[in-house]
């Protein structure tokens, strides 16, 4: 993996983490959990990779990490957004649906239009 | 997640994040499990789908580190700003208290930054722009005078600067002598200040000059040339700093010197005292004294030397061999001390043995500082206390909020600070301004415009630290006692009587140290005028010294006498003159001894001091000094060129002589065995003449009409029923009018003459007085503060008593009794104090004790006046609680 990708993969993989933890507080095993369940085991990541997105997106402040328990009574740390968190979200959703459509309409073009 | 969360833990970083991979593990094996994977298939799609668990977890754990690094040092940016806010706050929230505090430190730490300017002055900075200040040595001659005790001399003859200037042990050596001359003539004339140096001066201090050059070797001899050296103070004012000043002339009556170069801003030589001119020491010795019979002369010790001792060779080595030459040049001479030795003394007089007694009075103020500094900060930690026990219920809160003791503890030391700092900024303004008034006071002959150095700007911030911190001291760690936080919690009246014994013991120690510099004030203010009104014999005041200065050359030394005589007598018919006389000898100034002779005594007593000392007046003298006849007769129109010469002798003389005996009649010869004999008509007082304050000299008075030694006068005394200065021009003009080889005539009051005498004494008076009062001022507002906040505090009390029947009178008497036993602790503490300091005050102190009953006595009833007013506006408060309103209050 050379650094361009990794690079264009650590920031979707920061949206995707955010956005996992938009519908409220998740411990890490739920945050991988819903990512594969959501893209159907599509995004081929490293689960650790996701944990160390939270960590970084954590010390960025845009999550904030509590200890609590699970249902099993185990202690779990729980990330949650922050306000910034959440901004963040917003701002790189936006951007994604954007870049997204530029390529389609780059997939979609016909000849004429030059 | 209702559960009780606890705040993600700093530390540890290791523990948690395995425990959140090992979560991670076991619910992803458990869910495999559970689709129907065995144990260990689960357990590998785990690892799997994880990815390189050590890459990762040291990847994380790098992350969480970093974080908690950052995290740590943003809690402790944000406790220290939390803890400034609220000091801040604080601060603004009374701005009357702020300023009083402010105050308080700017008086007491601008005291000290102003006592410390002059004693750095003084004692620890070495003049300026002299290079390698610490290898310059004052050459001091150590010996006895006469049969008295062995004292540090810098004046030597000009042979003896001859030996030093053979010493081996010695790189450079250099002479100098101080000489004011006159510029022009008759009323217009101007005196100035000359240092006559030789060439060897210049390259010893290693002072550059700014314009043109000094002199040289060449030009520092007899016959030399006639240079100068202009100094930048006069090249300023004189000649506005205007480059083309090089090669103008100025002469001060012995033809014209050039001008060769100008010295740096500030320089002043080996003193402080200012100086217009430098000119080369032989050249201008030769003119100057008339002649070159100096150069031989070992009797005549008039110049000092300096020198920078040879690399490689220890002071003592050279010492011991500039000693070697001294006493073999001195050889000869057999009434010199046998045991002189030479000392090469640090160029800082106030270092040396000699040191001058305003550096002891000035060591003594600079303690005096600190003690009004002292006072401040008590007062200041009183004000903080009553504050703290105002604001108990927002502390309270606070401590209810879960903000920690420490916390509250570094408030009010940080409060302290900012006060402090605030205080230090005021008082460097004040320092400013006091540091040029002290230099008018203390210092005026020394050059130095009393700006304030970066030394003395940090002794500020230090202070001001320093101050801030002792003064938040006790709030401090009276917060930091759980009992008074219990207290405070609970917003009752029990703290305040805790706190309350502290401040009465703050304001106790305040009262105490304001005795003590009271006191000292006390005793300054007696000495001075016990020498105002002391007897020294003569009676020093409203007399004038007036002497003429001829053109170079055309009076010869025979012809002055004429000259006083017709001066004396048209000065004498002068309105608002007393009396005046002719006088060879200037008291506090010079002195001679002639060889005596007295048929049937061996030998002539003398004094410690030396002597016994003559001078040659005239018929009035005694009457001019104020100096009585205790037996026989002054001098009167009975004594005349013709008839038998006769003496006037001092009393302890006369006993000294003959004890017990009669003078009257007997004979003395002056001057020589085979002179006639000169009969005793007189007996008078002893008198001061060396200095005000000095032990008894032996002296006898002789006439010049009678002419038993040739010696002319050197100009009159004058004086004046009042004040001397209206009459003393008028007197000049007169002397100039005489003869027009007069130049100008010099004339100073005695009184003058004896100023820096009375420094040290005038300065302990104003400057010990000025601190007293502040520290005084500083306590009685003190005291004040504490009555009037305990007024406040027992509010209910007093309505109760009221309300019980107690009468107006009662409750007054609370108050001025509490004010009573504070001050009169106070004033107990302070005289033990002011009692055990004593013997070291003592030395500088005239006609008074140090443990003077009548001072100590005044201060203490003073500080009772002070405290009964300070107790007045509370007992009058206190008196006008209506216990209604009290008694319903909270």
């Amino acid at each position: 993996m050379g650094r361009q990708t990794l690079s264009l993969l650590q920031g979707t993989l920061d949206l995707v983490v955010l956005k996992a933890l938009m519908f409220g507080p998740r411990h890490g095993y739920e945050v991988a959990r819903w990512v594969r369940t959501t893209t159907d085991g599509e995004l081929t990541v490293d689960d650790g990779a996701l944990y160390t997105a939270l960590h970084r997106l954590q010390k960025r402040g845009w999550l904030k990490a509590e200890w609590g328990s699970t249902e099993q009574n185990r202690r779990a740390k729980y990330y949650a957004l922050t306000p910034a968190g959440r901004r963040q979200l917003a701002a790189e959703a936006t951007s994604w649906e954007r870049y997204a459509q530029a390529i389609f309409k780059v997939l979609n073009a016909s000849a004429e239009a030059a | 997640m209702e559960n009780v969360r606890r705040w993600f833990r700093l530390g540890d970083v290791e523990r948690d994040v395995d425990e959140e991979l090992a979560l991670y593990f076991d619910e992803t094996v458990r869910e495999l499990e559970a689709s129907g994977l065995s144990s260990a298939a689960a357990r590998e799609e785990a690892e799997r789908r994880f990815g390189d668990a050590r890459v990762y977890r040291r990847e994380l754990l790098a992350i969480d580190r970093r974080s908690e690094r950052r995290q740590r040092w943003v809690a402790r940016w944000e406790a220290v700003r939390d803890t400034a806010r609220h000091a801040v706050r604080s601060v603004v929230r009374a701005p009357a208290l702020a300023v009083g505090i402010v105050l308080a430190f700017a008086l007491g730490i601008g005291a000290n930054a102003t006592m410390y300017a002059t004693v750095e002055r003084l004692l620890l900075r070495p003049p300026p722009h002299i290079e390698d200040a610490g290898g310059v040595r004052r050459l001091l001659v150590h010996r006895a005078m006469g049969l008295g005790e062995r004292i540090h001399t810098s004046s030597i003859a000009f042979p003896d600067y001859l030996d030093f200037a053979r010493t081996q042990g010695f790189a450079q050596v250099a002479a100098q002598y101080p000489s004011d001359l006159m510029l022009g003539s008759g009323e217009s004339a101007e005196e100035v200040r000359g240092l006559f140096v030789t060439a060897s001066w210049w390259p010893l201090l290693g002072v550059q000059p700014v314009l043109g050059r000094f002199f040289t070797a060449a030009e520092d001899r007899f016959g030399g040339a006639r240079v100068a050296v202009l100094s930048h103070r006069r090249w300023l004012g004189e000649y506005g700093g205007a480059p083309d000043v090089l090669g103008r002339t100025i002469d001060f009556g012995h033809g014209p010197y050039t001008i060769i170069g100008v010295t740096p801003k500030g320089f002043t030589g080996i003193d402080l005292r200012p100086v217009d001119f430098f000119a080369p020491f032989m050249t201008a010795g030769e003119q100057l004294q008339g002649g070159t019979e100096w150069a031989e002369e070992r009797n005549w010790h008039w110049l000092r030397a300096i020198a920078r001792v040879a690399p490689g060779v220890s002071v003592e080595a050279a010492e011991a061999e500039a000693t070697r030459h001294h006493r073999a040049g001195r050889a000869s001479d057999t009434h010199y001390d046998r045991d002189v030795e030479v000392v090469a003394a640090p160029l800082l007089d106030a270092q040396g043995p000699n040191a001058p007694s305003e550096v002891a009075v000035a060591r003594w103020l600079l303690g005096v500082a600190t003690v009004v500094l002292l006072i401040a900060c008590l007062n200041v930690a009183n004000l903080l206390l009553a504050r703290m026990i105002r604001q108990r219920r927002e502390i309270a809160i606070r401590l209810a909020l879960g903000v920690s003791r420490a916390r509250l503890v570094a408030q009010i030391v940080v409060e302290g600070l900012i006060l402090g700092v605030l205080g230090g900024a005021a008082a460097l303004l004040l320092a400013l301004w006091g540091g040029t008034y002290v230099q008018r006071m203390l210092l005026p002959d020394v050059d130095w415009d009393g700006s304030l150095s970066g030394t003395v700007v940090l002794v500020v911030l230090g202070l001001s630290l320093l101050a801030g911190v002792l003064s938040a001291l006790v709030p401090a760690v009276q917060a930091s006692r759980p009992r008074v936080l219990d207290g405070l919690r609970a917003s009752g009246g029990g703290i305040t009587r805790s706190t309350a014994r502290v401040r009465a013991t703050l304001s106790m120690v305040q009262a105490a140290l304001s005795v003590v510099l009271l006191i000292g004030a006390g005793l300054f203010v007696r000495s001075l005028d016990s020498i105002r009104s002391g007897d020294f014999g003569i009676d020093p005041w409203n007399v004038a010294y007036v002497r003429p200065v001829f053109h170079v050359g055309t009076v010869e030394p025979a012809e002055r006498l004429e000259y006083n005589r017709r001066a004396l007598e048209r000065v004498s018919r002068l309105d608002g003159v007393e009396a005046a006389t002719m006088i060879a000898g200037v008291p506090f100034w010079t002195a001679y001894a002639y060889e005596l002779t007295v048929p049937g005594l061996d030998s002539i007593p003398r004094t410690t001091r030396g002597g016994p000392y003559a001078n040659v007046v005239s018929r009035d003298y005694f009457h001019v000094l104020g100096v009585d006849v205790v037996r026989g007769r002054a001098f009167d129109e009975r004594d005349t060129r013709a008839s038998t010469p006769v003496l006037v002798l001092s009393a302890s003389f006369a006993q000294a002589l003959w004890p017990g005996e009669d003078p009257i009649g007997r004979c003395i010869q002056v001057d020589g065995a085979d002179r006639p004999c000169a009969e005793i008509v007189g007996v008078v007082e002893d008198a001061s003449y060396g200095s005000l304050v000095e032990e008894v000299t032996y002296q006898y008075y002789m006439l010049f009409d009678q002419a038993l030694v040739t010696r002319p006068p050197e100009g009159l005394l004058v004086r004046f029923p009042n004040d001397t200065k209206p009459v003393l021009a008028a007197v000049q003009r007169e002397m100039l009018g005489v003869d027009d080889r007069v130049r100008f005539v010099r004339g100073t009051t005695l009184e003058e003459m004896l100023a820096p005498e009375l420094r040290q004494w005038r300065l302990g008076a104003v400057m010990f007085s000025l601190f007293g009062l502040l520290a005084l001022t500083v306590a009685a507002i003190g005291l004040y503060s504490v009555l009037a906040f305990d007024v406040a505090q027992r509010v209910r009390e007093i309505g109760l008593r009221t309300a019980l029947g107690a009468t107006t009178r009662t409750i007054m008497g609370l108050v001025v009794a509490r004010a009573a036993a504070i001050t009169a602790a106070g004033v107990v503490l302070g005289i033990a104090v002011a009692f055990a300091l004593a013997p070291r005050l003592e030395s500088m102190l005239y006609g008074v004790g140090a443990r003077d009953p009548l001072t100590f006595l005044g201060v203490a009833v003073t500080l009772g006046v002070i405290s009964i007013a300070a107790a007045g506006l509370p007992a009058l408060r206190a008196a006008k609680v209506d216990p209604n309103v009290a008694l319903r209050a909270d």
